[in-house]
């Protein structure tokens, strides 16, 4: 294990598997995972890049609102996610399909949300998974409530808080980073740096050296780790996790990474960047090089690639049926989730606005 | 013909505004002997005794906030609870309203019960966004999988000198966001017992108290309880004219209406006590019997709780008025520094104003 | 089976109104497969490649290249060859293998699930409503109450306006007449006080006739010594054994209170007693303080003075204040029996009809003997049939056995 401690972070970033595949003398992390859980991961970056693109196709066959996509990040969300056990919390921003494919949310469940059948995500806490959160960087401190909860509760689970470059210069990403360092909570900050939030670069959203130096001023460990390397960013969270379990308190990681999309399906990014940018992370794509290192590690086989080739047909087509056609959602349902136990005035509204649409029959 | 009924001596009676009189009431039957009455508790001190009393009945129940646990709370509201319950469970956060709901939230999410303290009204702002984006959608856009019993409670409104953002009236910006309740106690007995149900709702509930009356005395009786949330309180009853209001003014109103009494007009008084859910019902009975209402709340006037009751009784009740719904406030500036307040609030000489235009309709 | 889908111009990011179609990738007769590029727009925003939501064989193409299309309008129609799952109604035609042509719309279309500028939350979803007749709010109640429907009445007021006198000539009825008496004063006082007190206090009442021969001669007997200015009649004589049977009942001397701690009962110490008396300006109600403490002689002075004051209109307000039980002597307007209200927010009233000479049962014998009913409305929150029965009968035994009151002295 690296030496990371309060007090100083590296800007190295940690990085196990090279962009052409090979390994690199990173010694103090480990690549050797079960070949399982390495095809494992090899199939949710592929499947979660290939449902992504379908999300895309719905957007523009307009079945979908709105997609952000996370074309791109795949090895880091999946990364960060495959080292948690089941019953950690997630807590996620809203670009990390990837993570929510791991969990076993299903494509229904996603599309859902795009749609704009519901807010948030159904079902989602099932799967110790928060809904998403448009307000950016506020559910932060919910992560750290979950982790003081679970603490209370005799846990020895950890949270995870997704958030974007962006995210970190909001007031309440501050205030989560603080009450996970005073409290020792057991959360871990996942930050997925892809360089850019909406049309703003990271250069223009921070003046420190680094996400990761901001640990420093928390008194919290930071790390630097290569957000398109899945093994890196598994094993990198992985570490932040046990020190968590172990009553260690927070980490905060910085995976740096690139989103090759646009910010969403409504956002043009040839306004702001430049196609040579695009290219250059284009020849760091996190699956590209990540095949190779599995086909010289003798994993990667034709086999395992059509499995992952049948599965991502199978989601993909089970996300179109879930979507194009899907009903809407009985509107007398909105009255009925606001309030545990509704109020007098709230169900009159109700029968209101249902007799207003009787009147339509 | 009201009956004047006696009150015994209370604490304040020599303070410059004296506080109302509370019905004494004649119990039906004698008390059993050996069953325990309650000492008489200030507010702050039922307050208390009903966190504590919470923590106890139901150990997911967390209290927290800024000095809330050594310290015991700038009113001394906490005390003693962290010494009871320990740290894990009332405990002091770093100075962030943000994150003080935010923590909340996640708590919430795993289980527990939160009861975050936000120091005073004025300091609510910081808290806004998690209580407005995050706090009162949680449960409806989960689709009911998670529910929010997070108890926020705010000591609030003014009429005690204070420094700026320490008197506010905060409740109309809770009330226009759909998915928070809000209650807001006059009495001891009732600061206990609507703390105690707030404290057990799965619904989220931001209790404000009225700072001004913490060191009220009443008997509390912690072992019968009063009036659930959602239902309001007759507190005097009269023949002329609904006063409506809650928190501080409570007593206000019946100072007012022992006033209002040597002027022929016979004044009924309703305590609120929760602005949402609403017992609207009992304010149309009473507006149905007098056919005159006044509303009387702090704060400044537009947009504050008597519009939207007086939108409420005329619409539901425009052929019983005998005169339109009037309101008693503050004024449409920020809060008064401390030397003006007292000209600044609404008092008996403004509710009886309104009284008298009430009553001089024809 | 084959169906010819249509997939409409979508709109493409946040409400935008049209897109122009820069490339086609595509020709009429080609299969294509479901998510192939079909063509590339631009749009305001971007340049962006547009994947077919069908797999089939294209129809038509909805615009050249260079041509601008308005989002909602047909992009292209592929006839598709396996049952597709249903799509939205916009995006798929009926059964048919060759359309018509549709203009595209100025009216922009729902194709952006949800999101976007709609121009259909402008429109109204009902069919066509009739016209509302028009009538001012007070009116309409009237109407409301004579069973008037307002479709039917021809107004003729201003532009239609159905006035009052429209509704009550469709009623059948004629405007008031002009002789109206506004209530005021007494009268508006006692109307509240009345209503107050039906709608406030569940009441019953119970009554028995007392046989007065005894209290007769006790008049008699007393009628020389007492004081001429302040006779001490029948009607004092009986307040007075009142304050007694009230001493033993004293629940009768109540009131009903609803608390926050739930209802109470205030059981009043002292009885202050109200009685009716019928003055010019109307029915006034003075009231005796403290009449459980006076001795017969004193209530009968307070009795005689109040009621001349009454009569004389000269009764302080404090007077006509602080009841705590009511007496209603009816008989002496000449009336035999009656049924009081109470008087709000007392326990109960005692009602005393006219004392004159009736045929009663002594011994098996039909006899005269001068009688009087007493008829006691109680709130029956307070007492029941049961106390109302002793007090009454207690009171009773003290008329016409007055002796009995040496007990209490």
């Amino acid at each position: 294990m690296a030496e990371v401690s309060a007090g100083s972070v590296e800007l190295a970033p940690v990085r196990l598997v090279d962009p052409d595949g090979s390994p690199t003398a990173e010694d103090r992390y480990s690549r050797d995972l079960p070949p399982e859980t390495l095809s494992w991961l090899y199939e949710l970056m592929v499947v979660t890049r290939d449902l992504d693109g379908e999300f895309i196709n719905l957007q523009r066959q307009g079945e979908l609102a709105l997609f952000a996509s996370c074309r791109g990040q795949e090895a880091a969300q999946i990364g960060a996610t495959a080292c948690l056990r089941k019953t950690d919390w997630l807590f996620p921003q809203y670009r990390e399909i990837g993570a929510f494919l791991l969990r076993g949310i299903t494509p229904a469940q996603m599309g859902a949300v795009w749609r704009g059948k519901w807010h948030g995500g159904i079902g989602f806490t099932e799967r110790c998974c928060a809904p998403i959160a448009i307000p950016i960087g506020t559910h932060g401190l919910h992560a750290v409530g979950a982790a003081m909860g679970a603490q209370r509760l005799g846990e020895d689970s950890v949270t995870l808080a997704f958030l974007g470059d962006g995210a970190t210069s909001e007031g309440d990403a501050h205030e989560a980073l603080n009450f996970a360092a005073v409290f020792k909570a057991p959360c871990v900050f996942f930050i997925q740096n892809n360089q850019w939030a909406i049309s703003v670069p990271i250069s223009h959203q921070m003046a420190a050296p680094s996400i990761a130096h901001r640990a420093i001023g928390y008194g919290m460990p930071g790390i630097r780790v290569d957000g398109n390397d899945v093994l890196a960013c598994y094993a990198v969270t992985a570490e932040a996790a046990a020190r968590a379990r172990d009553g260690g308190g927070p980490t905060l990681i910085e995976a740096i990474t690139y989103r090759m999309g646009p910010h969403t399906t409504s956002d043009d990014p040839t306004r702001y960047r430049s196609q040579d940018e695009v290219d250059h992370w284009s020849a760091l794509d996190p699956i590209a090089r990540y095949r190779n290192y599995l086909q010289a590690a003798g994993v990667w086989t034709e086999r395992l690639e059509e499995r992952v080739a049948a599965k991502s047909k199978r989601l993909r087509t089970e996300l179109r049926e879930s979507v194009v056609g899907a009903d809407d959602i009985d509107v007398a349902e909105m009255f009925d989730a606001v309030y545990h136990d509704i109020t007098p005035d709230l169900a009159r509204q109700r029968e209101q606005l249902l007799a207003e649409l009787a009147k339509e029959a | 013909m009201t009956q004047i009924i006696e009150r015994p001596p209370m604490h304040g009676d020599d303070a410059e505004e004296p506080f109302g009189p509370m019905l004494t009431t004649v119990p039906l039957a004698a008390r059993p002997i050996g069953v325990p009455t309650s000492p008489n508790l200030t507010m702050a001190q039922a307050i208390n005794r009903a966190l504590h009393d919470a923590m106890a009945a139901d150990e997911r129940v967390l209290v927290f906030g800024e000095d809330v646990a050594k310290l015991g709370g700038v009113f001394r509201v906490t005390e003693g609870l962290a010494e009871t319950f320990g740290e894990q469970r009332c405990f002091d956060t770093p100075l962030a309203e943000s994150g003080i709901v935010g923590i909340a939230i996640g708590l919430a999410i795993r289980g527990l019960v939160p009861v975050p303290e936000i120091q005073f009204d004025g300091f609510a702002a910081p808290a806004f966004d998690q209580m407005v984006s995050h706090l009162a959608k949680y449960r409806m856009r989960t689709r009911g999988d998670v529910d929010m019993p997070v108890t926020i409670r705010i000591p609030s409104f003014g009429g005690i000198g204070a420094v700026e953002h320490h008197s506010e009236s905060t409740e109309s910006y809770w009330l226009h966001t759909a998915g928070l309740k809000v209650v807001v106690p006059s009495t001891p007995s009732d600061a206990y017992w609507l703390l105690r149900q707030s404290i057990v709702s799965r619904d989220p509930v931001i209790y404000l108290e009225p700072k001004r009356r913490y060191w009220t005395r009443e008997a509390v009786d912690t072992t019968a309880p009063a009036l659930p949330i959602g239902r309001a309180a007759v507190r005097r009853i009269g023949a002329d004219v609904t006063v409506v209001t809650y928190g501080s003014l409570v007593a206000t109103a019946l100072s007012a209406a022992e006033l209002a009494d040597q002027r022929g007009w016979s004044l009924e008084v309703i305590d609120l006590r929760s602005l949402n859910p609403l017992d609207f019902d009992t304010v149309a009975d009473s507006v149905r019997k007098t056919g005159r209402a006044v509303v009387m709340h702090e704060g400044p006037r537009t947009l504050g709780f008597g519009a939207e009751l007086a939108a409420r009784v005329q619409e539901e009740l425009f052929y019983d008025l005998e005169a339109p719904v009037l309101r008693a406030t503050g004024f449409d500036t920020p809060y008064p520094p401390a030397r003006l307040e007292k000209l600044w609030l609404p008092g008996p000489d403004r509710l009886l104003d309104c009284v008298e235009r009430a009553m001089e309709q024809p | 089976m084959s169906a010819v889908k249509e997939f409409l111009v979508p709109d493409l990011g946040e409400g935008l109104e049209d897109a122009t179609i820069t490339g086609w990738n595509v020709a009429v007769g080609d299969e294509v497969e479901l998510n192939q590029t079909l063509c590339t727009v631009e749009t305001n925003k971007a340049v962006v490649e547009i994947p077919s939501p069908y797999a089939g064989r294209i129809v038509e193409l909805g615009g050249a290249e260079g041509q601008t299309l308005t989002v909602g309008s047909v992009l292209v129609r592929i006839a598709t060859s396996v049952a597709e799952p249903a799509g939205r109604a916009g995006n798929s035609a009926p059964e048919t293998v060759d359309p018509p042509p549709r203009a595209s719309g100025t009216v922009r279309k729902p194709v952006l699930v949800g999101y976007g500028a709609d121009d259909d939350m402008d429109t109204s979803r009902r069919g066509s409503v009739g016209e509302r007749p028009r009538a001012k709010p007070p009116v309409r109640k009237l109407a409301a109450e004579l069973n008037v429907d307002l479709t039917r009445v021809t107004g003729s007021g201003p532009d239609g306006l159905i006035t009052r006198e429209d509704v009550l000539a469709a009623a059948g009825r004629s405007a008031p007449t002009p002789e109206m008496v506004a209530v005021r004063g007494v009268q508006a006082e006692m109307a509240h006080r009345m209503t107050l007190s039906r709608r406030q206090i569940p009441d019953a009442h119970a009554g028995v006739q007392v046989d007065c021969s005894s209290l007769i001669r006790m008049r008699d007997r007393v009628r020389d010594i007492a004081d001429d200015e302040s006779p001490i009649t029948p009607f004092v004589l009986t307040l007075r054994l009142l304050m007694i049977a009230l001493r033993h009942h004293p629940n009768l001397n109540s009131t009903w209170l609803d608390t926050t701690d739930g209802p109470q009962i205030h059981v009043h110490s002292a009885v202050h007693l109200g009685f009716g008396v019928a003055a010019p300006r109307g029915l006034l109600v003075p009231v005796v303080s403290d009449a459980h403490d006076m001795t017969t002689r004193e209530l009968a002075a307070v009795v005689t003075r109040l009621i001349r004051d009454a009569r004389a209109g000269t009764l302080k307000p404090s007077e006509l204040q602080g009841s705590t039980f009511t007496v209603s002597n009816f008989g002496a307007l000449g009336l035999d029996e009656g049924v009081p209200v109470i008087n709000y927010p007392e326990a109960a009233i005692l009602g005393m009809g006219s004392l004159k000479s009736r045929p009663v049962v002594v011994d098996g014998e039909v006899v005269a003997r001068p009688t009087m009913s007493l008829t006691c409305a109680f709130d029956h929150r307070i007492v029941d049939g049961a106390a109302v029965a002793a007090f009454l009968r207690e009171l009773r035994d003290l008329i016409e056995a007055p002796e009995l009151a040496l007990l209490d002295l």
